[in-house]
């Protein structure tokens, strides 16, 4: 696999990944990348270089939505949730996640076989 | 303790974005370096060994910041200006220039004849078209009412211009404005050319007015009786 079909999986990956989270509930930067790795058992992890770019591509594309509130301990963080553009977006976005792997699934099957 | 928005300042020193958009930038990645560094120092981990220290330490942050700048900065090819106003009125004036080409051409040659309808006429039931054009171009491009107003009016805008311009040479030159024209004469010719082609072009902005937001959620709102999603606005 070259390193930009690598690149393109992890990105894309990464990106339903923060839109699935979204969907549940409003979270800011650093809570997004705690909850990514811990719900994921480790297998994806973000730093401050891979997330915010991340963030902020998605944003633009007006996918999310970012506003700064209070957290629980009354600091100010970026608070990030899905727009209806993003909503719209999450569901297509996982069939084709579904498909890709199951393709997967099924050609690593055959070549074990 | 780490003033990690001053350490952060530092290094993202050659962020080029806007003041604003930078300071919301250096807040939040300031934000996430305190919380990593808050979140182990509560399991224990002395601020020295902190992995946030380590973290800040070994990023790229000039790679960091040009990845910032990519993603912050709208990739469209055209800014929003000649978005929602330039582009969608010069669509529109290059239309009205070819129609009206086209209508005073031999293509119209049937319409020539005394008994069939003035080509004026023609011209002027088409202008809310022109209208409608410019401002359908620029609601899609972003833009606010006053900007679809003025692309859809936007022809009319120029041949105001070229009015003026004629007047101001005239009166420089010394010479009567709408030469050869008796003074109700020119009354008539701006009543025409200009006043009531603008309502015309007018006309034709008047369904491009609602944001398609608002327009959608009405739509929805109609068709389910439900309310529906929070829409923002354009």
């Amino acid at each position: 696999m070259t390193r930009d079909t690598r690149s393109k999986i992890a990105r894309g990956s990464a990106e339903v990944a923060i839109l699935a989270l979204l969907s549940k509930q409003s979270l800011y930067g650093f809570e997004i990348a705690k909850r990514i790795e811990s719900d994921s058992g480790g297998v994806l992890r973000f730093n401050l270089a891979s997330l915010y770019p991340m963030l902020y591509e998605l944003e633009k594309r007006a996918w999310i939505r970012g506003r700064w509130e209070k957290n629980s301990a009354g600091r100010d963080r970026r608070y990030y949730s899905l727009t209806p553009k993003g909503k719209k977006k999450l569901e297509p976005l996982r069939k084709e996640w579904r498909m890709f792997f199951r393709g997967l699934d099924r050609l690593v099957g055959v070549k074990n076989a | 303790m780490h003033d990690w928005k001053s350490l952060v300042e530092q290094r993202l020193a050659k962020l080029n974005l806007s003041k604003s958009q930078r300071e919301e930038v250096v807040n939040e990645l300031a934000a996430h370096l305190e919380d990593l560094a808050d979140d182990e120092s509560a399991g224990g981990v002395h601020e020295t060994e902190s992995i946030a220290s380590i973290h800040y330490e070994s990023t790229d942050w000039s790679n960091l910041a040009r990845k910032i700048q990519r993603s912050k900065r709208d990739g469209r090819a055209l800014n929003s200006r000649s978005r929602t106003f330039w582009l969608p009125a010069f669509v529109t004036l290059t239309a009205v220039q070819i129609f009206w080409a086209i209508l005073i051409s031999n293509l119209f040659c049937p319409l020539a004849s005394p008994l069939a309808v003035p080509r004026s006429v023609i011209f002027l039931a088409a202008l809310p078209l022109f209208g409608a054009i410019g401002a359908y171009l620029s609601r899609r491009g972003g833009g606010n009412r006053i900007a679809r107003i003025a692309a859809g009016i936007f022809p009319l805008l120029v041949i105001l211009a070229v009015m003026s311009a004629i007047l101001f040479a005239n009166f420089v030159t010394g010479r009567a404005p709408f030469a050869g024209y008796q003074h109700l004469h020119g009354w008539i010719l701006l009543l025409t050319s200009v006043l009531v082609p603008t309502l015309a072009l007018l006309v034709g902005t008047l369904p491009f007015m609602q944001d398609v937001a608002t327009q959608k959620s009405a739509h929805h709102h109609n068709n389910s009786g439900e309310d529906g999603e929070p829409c923002g606005n354009r």
